[in-house]
């Protein structure tokens, strides 16, 4: 009896070693926190639209003359729109998908960000070798979501996406670091020499005083964004470099050390994040 | 004139920093300027600020082209001009200054070569003749 209660614990112990081993699922819990809030702090749409909107924001501090080329402007920038929005949900999108598989769950994706590397390049919007990025790091993630991978690919998705995630994580930086940042400078200076002007022009203490404030909102309102702006960079940039931290140690993600190195990323994030929660 | 996204950013820099130049002076020299000065330098002004607009949206929207070395002129005519509205006093030269700056704006958005050179040279000639 004895030996028939040893014998039925033994192999109670393999039957779950063996489960264990079969299923392979290691616990990945810091890179499903890094994905989940990289994919939520991808998603800043408002950044964007502040940008696409930035000429028609200006209309009311530059003279009537300037209307037409703000006008020329305010279209050019809508046709940006969708391009910008699109390179954002493929980040989400993937750092979603990565999350599911380090939680050993089905992929999903939306496929229509399929074609997104070859519209982009046929619109110009994208060079060669950025397009080539995105039409890989989507193709990827079809794949992942075809061939139903699970928790077991997860070194390969992110063995085969690394390079290619970094150099569309590395356009949206330049874009939103140089672009948006020198943007948001014209919009100050748009607002400063609208307002200059009135304080120089205005001879009523009544009226200089609701100009002052009114500059003050607004001067209030162009730096929110500029923190905005700022921290989305952060976002982007800890999102890229935490990516490269999971490739650098893909062979070893469940050890204690690692997640806790992959765990420091997601701090960052989440801070970067609740700044650019404060103004939106 | 083909450009990289980075020539464009650099443009964009230099646009605002001259009509930001050219504000500073318009406020800084308010009650010697008379009313048509200050209708000019405003409207250059914001001519400027529009052009640094506009070459940020090609820089976001750009395609990678090749460099072309008459971006690097141009540059050098545009930071010609910012240091020159910053030193001068002459509010004709810096009218000058700020027109030429306009039309190598607009001379770039037409990305017509021959117009962007004789643009450039232009304002380094209006930058020059303030020293």
């Amino acid at each position: 009896m004895r030996r028939y209660r040893s014998g039925q614990g033994f192999r109670f112990i393999a039957v779950a070693g063996l489960l264990l081993l079969a299923s392979g699922c290691a616990n990945l819990t810091a890179v499903r926190d890094f994905a989940s809030t990289s994919s939520d702090a991808a998603q800043y749409t408002q950044l964007v639209s502040g940008y696409v909107d930035t000429p028609k924001r200006l209309m009311r501090y530059e003279p009537e003359s300037q209307r037409p080329t703000l006008e020329r402007q305010a279209t050019e920038r809508k046709a940006q729109e969708e391009p910008l929005l699109l390179r954002q949900q493929l980040i989400q999108g993937y750092m979603n998908a990565l999350g599911q598989l380090a939680a050993d769950g089905l992929a999903n994706y939306d496929t229509q960000l399929d074609g997104l590397g070859q519209a982009l390049q046929d619109a110009k919007f994208a060079d060669a070798k950025e397009a080539t990025a995105l039409a890989s790091v989507s193709k990827l993630l079809t794949t992942a979501v075809t061939d139903r991978w699970r928790q077991g690919q997860l070194v390969t998705l992110i063995e085969r996406t690394d390079e290619p995630f970094q150099v569309v994580v590395g356009a949206l930086v330049v874009i939103v670091e140089q672009g948006f940042t020198l943007d948001i400078g014209n919009e100050r200076e748009a607002v400063n020499k609208y307002y200059t002007e009135l304080q120089r022009t205005s001879r009523d203490p009544a009226g200089l005083a609701a100009i002052a404030e009114w500059r003050e909102v607004r001067e209030g309102q162009v730096a929110n964004r500029e923190v905005a702006i700022r921290n989305y960079v952060v976002v982007l940039k800890t999102i890229a470099a935490g990516h490269h931290k999971l490739y650098e140690t893909r062979n070893d993600l469940s050890k204690v050390e690692v997640q806790a190195q992959i765990h420091a990323y997601t701090t960052r994030l989440k801070q970067a994040v609740n700044a650019i929660r404060s103004f939106y | 004139m083909p450009l990289t996204s980075a020539d464009a950013f650099k443009l964009s820099k230099a646009f605002h920093d001259l009509s930001v130049a050219i504000g500073e002076y318009r406020f800084g020299h308010w009650d010697t300027l008379s009313d048509d000065a200050r209708k000019t330098l405003e409207d250059e002004e914001w001519s400027l600020l529009n052009a640094s607009s506009d070459m940020i949206t090609k820089a976001v929207g750009l395609a990678l082209d090749e460099s072309d070395p008459g971006a690097q002129k141009v540059q050098a005519a545009a930071a010609a001009a910012q240091k020159a509205v910053k030193t001068v006093k002459d509010v004709g030269k810096v009218i000058n200054i700020a027109a030429a700056s306009v039309g190598l704006a607009a001379a770039i958005m037409s990305k017509d070569p021959g117009a962007i050179a004789k643009n450039a040279k232009a304002v380094l000639d209006a930058a020059t003749a303030t020293v």
